[in-house]
């Protein structure tokens, strides 16, 4: 199995924990963790890390994480450090999708260059959030 | 002394061990506090890849431009958890002078500051305080890192008192380098990257690593001052106590003489009649 | 990503980002983790031997709990 190790700098979420498979939302590009994988340093966008602790569950457990980094180690573990992560069904449905109409009407309607890469980056998380609970 | 002088100062030493008795307990409930939210830390430090950590650590490197990072309490009344900091600091900037290293110094905390300005303000860049009035958080390691990344330097150090145990906690240096070590190094070759944001990516983890490091050593500090204020109190609250009985003794005493010496004044006063 | 163009860090990209999903949470997560995650520095700067800027960085909900207190 894969060893795996989830955090955040408050706590630990996953200590050295044996699991099947863990996804990881890459930000050049989703991508799942098996035992064995090649060892890789990657930066995670806002999005949601799904880990599958046994063969054959469907019930994936699954977190959103605001970002950071994952690291595939050769001894075949699985760092994740991100900066905030939460479970998927503790985000608010309602408060994400007012955030994503918030911060639509935002982007569109500042000129300010660096406000409106403020509002960029608040309308990025939102959408992501909105995708991550559509999907569930 | 006369009695009434000793009634007064038996008073005010009472008064002075219930404040260092309160001290105390604020104190063992904040180490608490630091300790664990401390601990609960390490895993997410800890969980860097040695690779990275062996390419960042300059502790045997040489330096041209020397940044010194100490960190130290707002407060005071914690034994000697800032002054061996300040100390520590005095050492390692007059050596990396006297070895012709031009030298930066960025304070955390006001106490340092204090200490360090007189002799050190023209190398001072920054000095940041206020950090400690809620738990020290990540939020807050990033703003430091992002201050300390303004400058320009080759070497950084972090000087801190690492915690070891309620009893046991040592200042220690942290040598870290800059990005450019990442971009050098080999250590990293075992890792796959994506190769088009390769650069970016490791400029990223760089103030990554910067900021989940300061996180660390804040917490391993103010675990250890809220330790030392907790026995330095409790020291405090035992030398009271200490007083307290030989004052009492002492005032016992007097009061003792002064009842016979006016038992002596009646009894000779009434045989005189 | 435009937000490396306006000058933002990327700590500070990072920031913003968990920001924004502790403010999606329901409560009383929401309520619990923003007050451990309150961020409030003070930043004096010196050139020369001089203090010559002050600066207070602080999150919107940590400036909110401040100004409430000092009313």
């Amino acid at each position: 199995k894969l060893k795996f190790n989830f955090s955040i700098p408050s706590t630990p979420i996953y200590a050295a924990a044996p699991v099947r498979m863990v996804i990881v939302p890459g930000a050049s590009g989703v991508f799942g963790v098996l035992k064995d994988h090649v060892p890789t340093t990657a930066a995670m966008k806002p999005g949601v890390v799904q880990i599958q602790e046994n063969e054959g569950e469907t019930e994936l457990k699954q977190y959103f994480v605001s970002g950071g980094f994952a690291f595939v180690k050769p001894d075949s573990s699985l760092d994740i450090q991100a900066v905030e992560a939460v479970k998927l069904e503790d985000l608010d449905v309602e408060a994400v999708k007012k955030g994503v109409a918030n911060y639509s009407a935002l982007v569109s309607s500042t000129t300010d260059e660096k406000e409106k890469a403020q509002a960029e980056i608040g309308l990025e998380v939102y959408q992501a959030m909105a995708a991550a609970l559509n999907a569930a | 002394a006369s009695l009434k002088s000793l009634k007064s100062r038996l008073t005010s030493v009472k008064s002075i061990q219930k404040i260092t008795k309160a001290m105390k307990m604020v104190a063992a409930s904040k180490l608490r506090g630091a300790q664990t939210r401390m601990e609960a830390s390490r895993p997410f430090v800890g969980s860097s890849p040695a690779a990275l950590k062996e390419a960042l650590d300059t502790s045997e490197a040489k330096s041209e431009k020397h940044f010194f990072l100490p960190i130290s309490s707002d407060k005071g009344l914690c034994g000697g958890v800032n002054s061996s900091v300040v100390k520590a600091t005095k050492a390692m900037v007059s050596r990396a002078k006297e070895a012709g290293e031009s030298t930066q110094l960025f304070i955390v905390g006001s106490k340092a500051r204090d200490a360090l300005v007189r002799d050190f303000s023209p190398l001072l860049v920054a000095n940041v305080d206020e950090i400690y009035q809620k738990p020290f958080s990540w939020a807050q390691a990033a703003v430091l890192a992002d201050q300390v990344l303004k400058s320009d330097f080759d070497k950084l150090s972090i000087i801190y008192n690492k915690f070891y145990s309620v009893v046991r906690f040592e200042v220690t240096p942290l040598h870290l380098g800059t990005p450019a070590l990442l971009a050098e190094t080999d250590k990293l070759d075992a890792y796959e990257v994506d190769e088009e944001e390769d650069a970016e990516m490791m400029a990223d983890l760089f103030q990554f690593e910067l900021a989940s490091r300061l996180f660390n050593c804040v917490l391993e500090n103010s675990t250890s001052e809220n330790a030392s204020r907790m026995t330095a109190m409790d020291n405090a609250s035992k030398n009271a106590k200490d007083m307290i009985t030989k004052l009492q003794v002492v005032y016992n005493r007097q009061r003792q003489a002064v009842i016979t010496t006016e038992l002596n004044e009646i009894i000779s006063g009434a045989e005189s009649l | 990503m435009s937000w490396r163009a306006a000058g933002i860090t990327f700590l500070k990209y990072s920031q913003l980002c968990a920001e924004h999903v502790r403010e999606a949470l329901k409560e009383p997560m929401k309520a619990k983790k923003i007050a451990s995650e309150g961020l409030h520095v003070r930043i004096m700067k010196y050139e020369g031997g001089k203090r010559v800027k002050t600066e207070i960085i602080e999150d919107a909900a940590t400036a909110a709990a401040t100004a409430a207190a000092n009313k």
